[in-house]
């Protein structure tokens, strides 16, 4: 039924984008939701991109979240343990990394694949990664390791051939944003090609952002330390005594 | 059903944070220990960032040891003269244990050496109290007596200047020995982030020959003061507890560890240790396997 719906208002809003903005060689692209708050019964979201397109061309919608830090450990056998032989802090990577294309990447001529990293092998998020210090030849094996562990939790995904198009001029797809990604404020780009040239561009923002409870007790946590700290311990001490005793009083021995 | 957990920054199934909370909260109650040293794996295993598995766990273990700790006072379980002694030495030896993991850090691989002395720390006593508590199941089938090594420890401390009287317990012995076992064990929650119920519990029986609930009681008592000042020094300096995450996992641990408790009466001292000598043994090889198996992954997030 909400699929219905909003089937209903994509076609309206496509209406109106494409009246509106006419102005990209006829690219307009939306999301079905602009902001995304989270809140107590949060558990990822599921978000619409959709748009007009040019006719006859191919669309390549991708969707990264505020570039982060992360630390990483490599692995080495010593003696018959396993343990981290080299850390590196690597930087400028974008906590989430989705793009989904109408059309196989070996459909794209070189260039322009190079030029906007329309590849299989996240080849943009490698580029702009900064190391520190320089891993020298590790580089691609710490890259490997990373993207490894951000597919793992579906934040970082390409799909190939899975936009959904209606009639050349109409394009949809969903995103499923999981309940790990970061918040902030994410980039979407969508791109249209025609003759494997990029023809025009479009962006959009999706806010994701903490509200109610879970933005208080974070904001606690992070402003209030020793308040939060207190309120920690004290209800530790009252929930833990507090259910003893409903169990003594009700349970009998 | 899921919630968000706010410092995670994931969302969960309510029901296997219950059920983790119930399960460690029982064990807590019958053994008294903490259980730190199977909740934090636990809280890894299912993609909570191990720095706030760590810190929550300190939270839910104050919970539960509140809980077991009230129910053994009210039994008349706790020798509070210990306990305080106890705590007295475990604050110096958290302090000293904070120093040791920072210097820990900056070495790097604080990680490997903290799983490494689980290995070598649980190995050990599990090994030791499964040997012990099997050979006093048989013993007292066969009518010998109890082992002289231990009576000789406890002569040893109960011929040490300074000698004190511990009323509940039914010792005299010099308080040093006591405070000093809370500095390392002090130092041991810092480093691994436990509780240290799984050395107190040992060292109580074994090394001052106290009787096994009263060192229960007593151990609890213990774990509930370190793991609150724990709990508050990690809300300070790391803002790594998670508020939500501890509220679930108590409701689950708390009602464990009543049941914990009932469980652990109807059963004999020598009985409960082999059992828990069970567990710290299955732990531990898992920790091992982890060590010495090829990661699937060569590269990890650090921290």
């Amino acid at each position: 039924m909400i699929f219905r719906r909003t089937a209903a208002l994509l076609l309206l809003s496509v209406a109106a984008l494409v009246s509106r903005r006419a102005l990209a060689q006829d690219l307009a692209a939306t999301t079905s939701i602009e902001k995304v708050d989270i809140r107590l019964r949060y558990h990822g979201e599921s978000i619409l991109i959709f748009g007009a397109m040019p006719e006859k061309s191919d669309v390549i919608v991708k969707v990264t979240s505020p570039p982060e830090s992360d630390k990483l450990n490599k692995k080495g056998r010593v003696g018959i343990f396993w343990m981290g032989v080299k850390m590196v802090r690597v930087s400028n990577i974008p906590g989430l990394y989705k793009m989904y294309t109408t059309i196989p990447f070996d459909q794209i001529p070189e260039a322009t694949r190079a030029a906007y990293g329309f590849n299989a092998d996240f080849s943009e998020v490698r580029r702009k990664a900064i190391f520190d210090p320089d891993p020298g030849p590790d580089r691609a094996l710490f890259l490997d390791g990373l993207i490894r562990i951000k597919d793992k939790g579906r934040l970082y995904r390409i799909h190939q051939e899975d936009i959904e198009t209606v009639k050349g001029t109409v394009f949809r797809v969903s995103m499923f944003l999981p309940s790990r990604a970061p918040t902030g404020d994410y980039d979407v780009t969508v791109y249209a090609l025609r003759g494997g040239r990029v023809v025009a561009e479009d962006h959009g923002q999706i806010l994701v952002e903490k509200a109610g409870m879970e933005r208080w007790l974070t904001n606690l946590a992070k402003e209030h330390g020793a308040v939060y700290g207190l309120l920690a311990v004290s209800i530790a001490l009252a929930g833990g005594i507090g259910i003893s005793f409903i169990f003594k009083g009700g349970g009998g021995h | 059903m899921e919630i968000y957990l706010p410092i995670a920054g994931m969302s969960v199934n309510i029901l296997l944070i219950l059920c983790i909370g119930g399960g460690v909260g029982f064990l807590s109650g019958m053994f008294g220990v903490g259980g730190g040293f199977l909740l934090t794996p636990l809280l890894i295993m299912i993609g909570i960032p191990p720095t706030v598995a760590a810190a929550t766990d300190a939270n839910q273990i104050a919970a539960a040891s509140a809980s077991g700790a009230y129910a053994h006072y009210k039994l008349g379980n706790v020798d509070v003269k210990m306990g305080l002694f106890l705590l007295f030495g475990g604050v110096i030896g958290g302090t000293i244990g904070v120093q040791v993991v920072k210097m820990l850090r900056v070495l790097g691989n604080a990680d490997f050496f903290i799983k490494l002395c689980f290995v070598v720390f649980l190995g050990t006593i599990g090994s030791l109290m499964f040997i012990e508590s099997l050979t006093t199941i048989r013993g007292r089938k066969d009518g010998k007596a109890s082992d002289p090594k231990s009576e000789w420890f406890q002569k040893c401390f109960g011929n040490l200047p300074l000698s004190s009287v511990f009323t509940t317990s039914r010792i005299t012995m010099c308080f040093l020995p006591p405070i000093l076992l809370g500095v390392a064990v002090g130092i041991l929650a810092a480093v691994m982030g436990v509780g240290g119920g799984f050395i107190l519990v040992p060292a109580m029986v074994y090394l001052f020959g106290m009787p096994t609930l009263i060192v229960i009681g007593t151990s609890l008592f213990q774990i509930l003061f370190t793991t609150m000042y724990v709990t508050f020094m990690q809300a300070v300096t790391n803002h790594t507890v998670d508020l939500l995450l501890a509220l679930t996992l108590l409701l689950g641990g708390a009602v464990g560890a009543v049941y914990g408790v009932k469980v652990g009466k109807r059963l004999k001292g020598e009985e409960l240790r082999i059992l828990l000598s069970l567990i710290v043994i299955g732990v531990t090889g898992f920790m091992l396997y982890s060590l010495v198996s090829t990661p699937s992954n060569l590269v990890s997030l650090a921290e």
